[in-house]
C-alpha cells in the first residue's frame, strides 16, 4: 500500500462483471462513477442527510479499492467491479437523480478515515432487511436521519467514533488544479480569465453557451455562461464555479483538444488510404501499428469499451486488449489479432464517425496552425520564429495557472525556455524546454482552441453588446451560416431578415451596424416587449436568435 | 418566406455538425414547457404523483452535443404506449417531462410494492445508433438525469454492438 495521501482521482476503471469473467471495463469520471453507484444503490426520495451518509461510504469504498490498489495488485486492469458480491452497484447507462448528483457535487472530494490510518475507509454496507453486516445498514440511514442524525452521526454510529470526514481533497487532474475557492460574481484575476477561456473553447461545441468577453472581470454574462453550462452538464446552476464545475470545465477542455489532436492527426493518415496492411498480432512494429494505434485511440473516444493505446508503434499488451475489446464490442472472434474482418469493422467505425461529426466542415472553419519551422528551437536560437513561438505562447498562457508570460523579443532566452518547459508539463510532453515538433504542434493546438473559442458562431451571442457604429471584421457575403462564425453584426442583421420576411423593408446585410439595423433591432425589441434600445444585449440576441429559429424552421 | 428583396443575395444555408435538417431549439411535444422550467407538480393523491425525466444526448463522451436526435418515452409494461417525445436542442438536450410516478412516501420504508416507475427511452439519429434503456426509473417528485452518449453508426454496419441499458432494481 502506498503511504501518500489518498486523492479523488479523475477518472476510475470499472470492469463490468465478477472479476475474473470476460466483461468489459469501463472508464467513468469519478464524480459520474458516484452518482451512478449512489443512484443504483439507494432511493433519491430519503431524507438528506441519509443520502450523503451513504454517499461518504461509497466514495470511501471506492477510493479504498483504488488507494490499496485491491484489484490491481492481483494483477487485474481495473480499479474495482460493479458486482454487489464483490463491491458496490454500478450499470453503465442508467438514469441518475437530481437530488444525489447535486449532492455528489457538493462532496465527492471527501471521504471516510479512521484515526490513524492514512487510506480511506473500507466502508462496507448492506441493506439491512434482507442483508445484515457489519458496517451501514441502508435502511438504517433512514430511520436515522428522520430521528434527526446529522450525516456524520449516521456515519459514526455505524463505523465508530473515531472516524472522520475528510473534506477538501486535491482532485488529479490533467496539469491543473482548482484555485481552492468558488470562483463568483464581481472576482478579479486570473483565475476568472482561466474560468472565461475555457467557457469560449467549451462554446465552440456548445453554441448555447454565449461567448464571454475574456477581460479578467467575472461579470453577469460570464455568470450567466456558467449557468448554460451548469444547465447542459446537469450541475447545479448556481453561476458559482466550484470545484465539481470546475473539473467539468477542465475535462471538457482538455478532452476537446485531444479529440481536436487526434483529428489532426487522422486528416492526414486517414486522408492517404486505410488499406488492410496484412495481419498485425502482438510483438509487430512499425507504421502499421502506428495507424492501428491511432485508429484504437480515435475509436476509444467514442466507444466506451475500448481502452486508448499508447501510439509508440510497438504491438505490445496494452494494444492487444484494446483489439480484442474492440472484437468483444463488435461481436467478432476475440483474439487480440487484427485480421480482415477487425480491420475492416474498424475502418468502418471510423468513416461513421467522421460522418456522424461532420469533420469535413468542421476543418473547414478551423483558423491555420502555424507551421513548426523545420529546426527545434532552443536556447540561444534568434528569429522570426521564436518571435512567433512567445507570441503565440503568450496567447496560451491564461489557459494555465502559474505559467508565465514572455517578452517576445526573438531571443530564447531563459523566460522562454521556463514557459516552454511548464507548458510541457501541462501538456504531457517531455519538459525539456526546447521546441520540438510536438512541443511547437501542442502550443498551436491550444492556441487554435482559445481562438476559435472567441469566435461566435452564428446564433451565439459574441461576448459583447452589438450596437450602432460597430462593424465586423471580416466582410462579404456568406453563403453558409458557418461563415458567419466572427461576423455577430452580419449574423444578426441576416437573422432579422428571415423575420422580418414577409414585410416591405430595405437593406441588405452588410456586417455595418447603422441606423437601418438600429431601427430594426428598436422594432423588434418594442414588438417583443423589450426596452427599445437599439441595441443587441445578450437578452435581445437570444430573442431574436429564437424568432429565427421559429420562422427559419416553421418555413422550411 | 418570401425573399423579395435580395434575390441577388445566395442564401446561407444552416450548416451545423451533428445536426438534423429539421432540428431547432427542443421541440417539446408532450408536454409543452421548456427546458429549465420544471412543471408545478400536479395535486398529489396519497400514492401517486409525478416525478420528471430530461434526457441530455452526447457523443464522444460528452465532447459534443447530438442536436436534433428524437427521444420517445414509453410504458415499460409492454402496451408500447408513447408518453412523451421531443427533439434534442442545440446542447442536447430534451425537454422536461413529466411522467406518472409513485409518491415519494412509498420509498421511505421497505415494502413488496415498487416504489418508482419504469419507462422505456428510445433515442434516434440518423447518424448513430439507436440507443434504448429500459426500465428507467422515476420517482414521485424526484428529477430523472439520463445521459446518454450514442456511438456512430458505422459507415457499413457490420455485427453493430447492440446499445440496450437494461437498469435493475434497487437491492432493497
Amino acid at each position: 500500500m502506498p503511504d501518500t495521501t489518498p486523492v479523488i482521482p479523475e477518472f476510475i476503471t470499472v470492469h463490468l462483471g465478477a472479476p475474473n469473467s470476460s466483461a468489459p471495463n469501463v472508464r467513468v469520471p469519478f464524480i459520474d462513477y458516484i452518482k451512478n453507484v449512489a443512484s443504483s444503490e439507494i432511493y433519491p426520495t430519503w431524507p438528506e442527510s441519509a443520502l450523503r451518509a451513504n454517499i461518504y461510504a461509497q466514495i470511501s469504498f471506492a477510493l479504498n479499492k483504488i488507494y490499496t490498489e485491491f484489484y490491481r495488485s492481483r494483477g487485474y486492469d481495473f480499479d474495482i467491479t460493479n458486482t454487489t458480491q464483490f463491491d458496490q452497484a454500478y450499470v453503465q447507462g442508467r438514469n441518475i437523480f437530481g437530488d444525489i448528483s447535486d449532492i455528489v457535487d457538493d462532496i465527492f472530494d471527501s471521504y471516510l478515515r479512521r484515526n490513524g490510518a492514512i487510506e480511506p475507509l473500507a466502508a462496507q454496507f448492506c441493506n439491512g432487511t434482507t442483508v445484515t453486516c457489519n458496517g451501514l445498514s441502508q435502511w438504517g440511514t433512514v430511520s436515522l436521519a428522520n430521528q434527526g442524525y446529522l450525516p456524520f452521526q449516521i456515519i459514526r454510529y455505524y463505523y465508530g467514533d473515531d472516524v472522520n470526514i475528510i473534506n477538501n481533497v486535491p482532485v488529479e487532474s490533467v496539469g491543473e488544479s482548482y484555485p481552492g475557492t468558488p470562483i463568483r460574481l464581481g472576482d478579479v484575476g486570473p483565475d476568472v480569465q482561466q474560468v472565461q477561456i475555457l467557457l469560449n473553447a467549451i462554446s465552440t461545441n456548445y453554441p448555447a453557451i454565449p461567448k464571454v468577453p475574456t477581460g479578467a472581470v467575472f461579470g453577469e454574462s460570464t455568470e450567466n455562461a456558467v449557468r448554460t453550462f451548469q444547465r447542459i452538464f446537469n450541475l447545479t446552476p448556481d453561476g458559482i464555479v466550484g470545484r465539481a464545475t470546475w473539473y467539468k470545465l477542465i475535462n471538457l477542455f482538455t478532452g476537446i483538444n485531444r479529440l481536436n489532436e487526434l483529428n489532426a492527426r487522422g486528416d492526414v493518415i486517414f486522408g492517404l488510404s486505410l488499406e488492410y496492411p496484412d495481419a498485425l498480432r502482438e510483438g509487430d512494429t512499425g507504421q502499421g501499428v502506428y495507424t492501428l494505434q491511432l485508429m484504437l485511440n480515435v475509436l476509444a473516444e467514442y466507444y466506451d469499451t475500448v481502452p486508448s493505446v499508447v501510439e509508440d508503434g510497438v504491438y505490445g499488451p496494452g494494444t492487444t486488449r484494446a483489439v480484442s475489446a474492440f472484437q468483444r464490442t463488435y461481436g467478432l472472434p476475440v483474439d487480440g489479432v487484427v485480421g480482415p474482418l477487425t480491420w475492416e469493422s474498424m475502418y468502418n467505425a471510423i468513416k461513421g464517425i467522421y460522418i456522424a461529426t461532420g469533420r469535413s466542415s468542421e476543418f473547414t472553419t478551423a483558423p491555420a496552425m502555424a507551421p513548426f519551422p523545420g529546426m527545434p528551437l532552443t536556447m540561444g536560437t534568434r528569429g522570426n520564429a521564436v518571435m512567433t513561438l512567445q507570441n503565440h505562447i503568450n496567447d496560451v498562457v491564461p489557459v494555465f495557472a502559474n505559467v508565465p508570460t514572455v517578452n517576445p523579443t526573438g531571443n530564447y532566452g531563459p523566460n522562454t525556455k521556463a514557459a516552454v518547459t511548464e507548458l510541457q508539463n501541462r501538456l504531457n510532453l517531455p519538459q525539456n524546454g526546447t521546441v520540438d515538433e510536438n512541443t511547437w504542434n501542442g502550443i498551436e493546438r491550444v492556441r487554435t482552441q482559445v481562438i476559435r473559442g472567441s469566435e461566435a458562431q452564428f446564433g451565439q451571442y459574441p461576448g459583447f453588446d452589438l450596437r450602432e457604429g460597430m462593424q465586423d471584421e471580416i466582410r462579404g457575403i456568406a453563403i453558409t451560416t458557418e461563415e458567419l462564425t466572427g461576423r455577430p453584426v452580419y449574423s444578426i442583421q441576416y437573422m432579422l431578415r428571415i423575420i422580418n420576411a414577409d414585410r416591405d423593408l430595405p437593406g441588405i446585410p452588410d456586417g455595418i451596424f447603422g441606423p437601418q439595423t438600429t431601427e430594426r433591432v428598436r422594432v423588434f425589441q418594442t414588438e417583443k416587449n423589450l426596452e427599445p434600445t437599439g441595441i443587441v444585449d445578450v437578452v435581445t440576441f437570444d430573442a431574436i436568435k429564437i424568432a429565427y429559429d421559429e420562422d427559419f424552421f416553421t418555413d422550411n | 418566406m418570401s425573399n423579395n428583396y435580395y434575390e441577388n443575395i445566395p442564401e446561407p444555408q444552416p450548416v451545423r455538425p451533428l445536426q438534423t435538417p429539421n432540428a431547432t431549439e427542443a421541440q417539446p411535444v408532450t408536454p409543452q414547457q421548456a427546458p429549465d422550467e420544471p412543471t408545478p407538480q400536479a395535486p398529489q393523491s396519497p400514492d401517486t404523483s409525478t416525478g420528471q425525466m430530461v434526457v441530455s444526448v452526447f457523443t464522444a463522451d460528452q465532447l459534443y452535443p447530438v442536436v436534433g436526435a428524437t427521444v420517445t418515452v414509453t410504458q415499460d409494461n409492454g402496451s408500447g404506449e408513447v408518453l412523451a417525445t421531443s427533439n434534442t436542442d442545440r446542447s442536447g438536450r430534451t425537454t422536461v417531462f413529466t411522467l406518472p410516478a409513485p409518491s415519494s412516501s412509498v420509498s421511505q420504508e421497505p415494502t413488496v410494492a415498487i416504489p418508482f416507475s419504469e419507462y422505456r427511452v428510445t433515442i434516434d439519429h440518423p447518424d448513430f445508433l439507436e440507443a434504448v434503456i429500459e426500465n428507467v426509473q422515476v420517482f414521485g417528485g424526484v428529477l430523472t438525469q439520463l445521459p446518454v452518449n450514442l456511438v456512430p453508426t458505422p459507415e457499413i454496419p457490420n455485427g453493430n454492438p447492440v446499445r440496450i441499458v437494461i437498469i435493475p432494481k434497487q437491492n432493497l
